[in-house]
């Protein structure tokens, strides 16, 4: 099973350039992201010239090209290291394609097309399953408010197929969770390494005192299978923190990430798996602080930051980057990344609030209903402040990711893939 | 537009035409007509702020 995906304005800029000059075909270089049941090609950059056959090691690229009809059989042999083929309708096939890659000497069909981006449309080839729609009798009814509201059915069935990870299910990453299953998201992946613990009862979402000493994906899973019931939910839970290899499999197996996490390791980590594989990442920090304790004028700062990174539009260091980028580094490059047992709140911060919590989460969530109908165009950032006096203020800091992506050292492994992860 | 198949594969078209394609190739097809069109001037581009910086990360 093969798909391609593509951060949506790599896929412009290569229809801009076919429709430049459309006899001459443009060549598409790809990464690579293997499981056992599917091969994913990550779309890198184009050029218009055929991969060099003396790279090494050589570099996996798609011939793109346009067609007017039905194709045949190739006209000329592939290139040295061309791996596929993917061809676009215009005229009478507009909106067509069709796409297949070369295994040694059998070629397999392309099963999907994966835009991400705006309406994170996933295209499927003719006569190969597609992915599954919610249906039957009770679904649009139980979901017909939430359909009305995100724009139509088309809209809320392209947010139900999208397989969304959480990294973090403490309190904002239980939240998130409820949130995205009550929307029918039909798979859920949920990544922590804690247990459940009596200070979370406060706060976390959708656990009871009967939770404690379970992890907490474990527990969060329970809850939502119950409360989805009888409408089947794939949750995938992992105790685990998120550079494990079961849940870095998994992750970057998701079209989605949330990181919820308390940690900038886990952040980190997070946001290189989805540079790595264009993932589309939505990452939330909250905080609540007190200065001026001795002075007996408390002042409080409060707040929350919530970013969405689109591939292909920055990362999460050009857009914000990290509270504690060096610490972060050296935390991961350690294999440390510390759970929330091992450290002491109180020297990081006054506490939590749920309505923080909810605050951030909803518009966290919000954020990718607005990708997925279109209305959010590009990567976003929402920074919120509850000021002394209570009173809320959300501004949308500029974006300024570097104009060449090589600029960054993250945004230059966009869509590295596996081999990404071997550096 | 004059297209000839320049490229062929086995596999299997789509059967419907995706309405994002047909969408996303008028938008080429515009860009394209509308940058051959004889441009104005560009506009003087403001010296860059500092880059904003992220203030909370807990949980």
């Amino acid at each position: 099973m093969h798909t391609l995906t593509c951060p949506l304005p790599l896929f412009q800029r290569l229809l801009r350039l076919l429709a430049e000059a459309p006899h001459r075909p443009a060549f598409l270089r790809v990464g690579r992201h293997h499981t056992p049941a599917a091969h994913e090609w990550l779309g890198r950059d184009i050029t218009l010239s055929p991969p060099s056959p003396s790279a090494h090691p050589p570099e996996p690229t798609f011939r793109v090209t346009l067609a007017a009809g039905q194709p045949a059989s190739p006209p000329e042999p592939a290139p040295p290291a061309v791996i596929g083929e993917l061809a676009l309708g215009v005229g009478r096939q507009q909106g067509r394609w069709w796409g297949v890659v070369h295994t040694g000497e059998t070629r397999e069909p392309l099963y999907r097309l994966a835009l991400v981006g705006p309406g994170m449309y996933r295209l499927s080839a003719q006569g190969l399953p597609g992915p599954d729609q919610r249906s039957g009798e009770v679904l649009p009814a139980r979901w017909s408010r939430t359909i009305g509201a995100l724009g139509g059915e088309g809209v809320w069935q392209r947010l139900a197929q999208l397989r969304i990870g959480i990294v973090g299910c403490g309190r904002t990453g239980s939240l998130v969770a409820v949130t995205l299953a009550r929307l029918g998201v039909q798979e859920i992946a949920l990544i922590d390494p804690d247990a459940v613990e009596v200070h979370n009862l406060g706060e976390m979402d959708a656990v009871t005192s009967a939770d404690i000493g379970k992890p907490k994906a474990a527990a969060l899973a329970d809850h939502l299978r119950a409360l989805l019931s009888p409408v089947p939910v794939a949750l995938f839970p992992v105790a685990a923190s998120v550079t494990h290899p079961t849940a870095l499999s998994l992750a970057k197996s998701c079209d989605v990430l949330f990181c919820c996490a308390d940690n900038d390791a886990a952040r980190l980590a997070t946001a290189i798996l989805a540079t790595l594989y264009h993932r589309v990442l939505v990452d939330i920090g909250t905080g609540v602080f007190y200065s001026g304790a001795a002075s007996g004028a408390r002042a409080r700062t409060m707040g929350a930051d919530v970013r969405l990174i689109l591939p292909g539009d920055g990362c999460l260091l050009c857009r914000g980057h990290l509270s504690n980028y060096a610490q972060a580094v050296d935390d991961l490059c350690n294999h440390r990344l510390p759970a929330s047992a091992q450290r002491d709140w109180r020297q990081e911060r006054a506490g939590s609030l749920r309505t923080l919590n909810q605050v951030a989460a909803g518009i966290g969530v919000q954020m990718v209903q607005d990708l997925v109908a279109e209305r959010l165009q590009g990567s976003t950032w929402a920074h919120v402040e509850f000021d002394g006096a209570g009173h809320l203020a959300v501004s949308y800091p500029p974006a300024q990711p570097p104009d060449d992506a090589a600029a960054c050292a993250l945004c230059a492994k966009a869509g590295l893939g596996d081999a990404g992860l071997a550096v | 537009m004059d297209i000839p198949v320049v490229v062929a594969t086995d596999a299997p078209a789509n059967a419907q035409p995706a309405p994002v394609l047909v969408r996303l190739w008028d938008e080429a097809e515009r860009t394209v007509k509308a940058q051959r069109q004889p441009q104005s001037p560009p506009r003087r581009v403001e010296a860059a702020e500092q880059p904003a910086r992220v203030r909370y990360a807990y949980d």
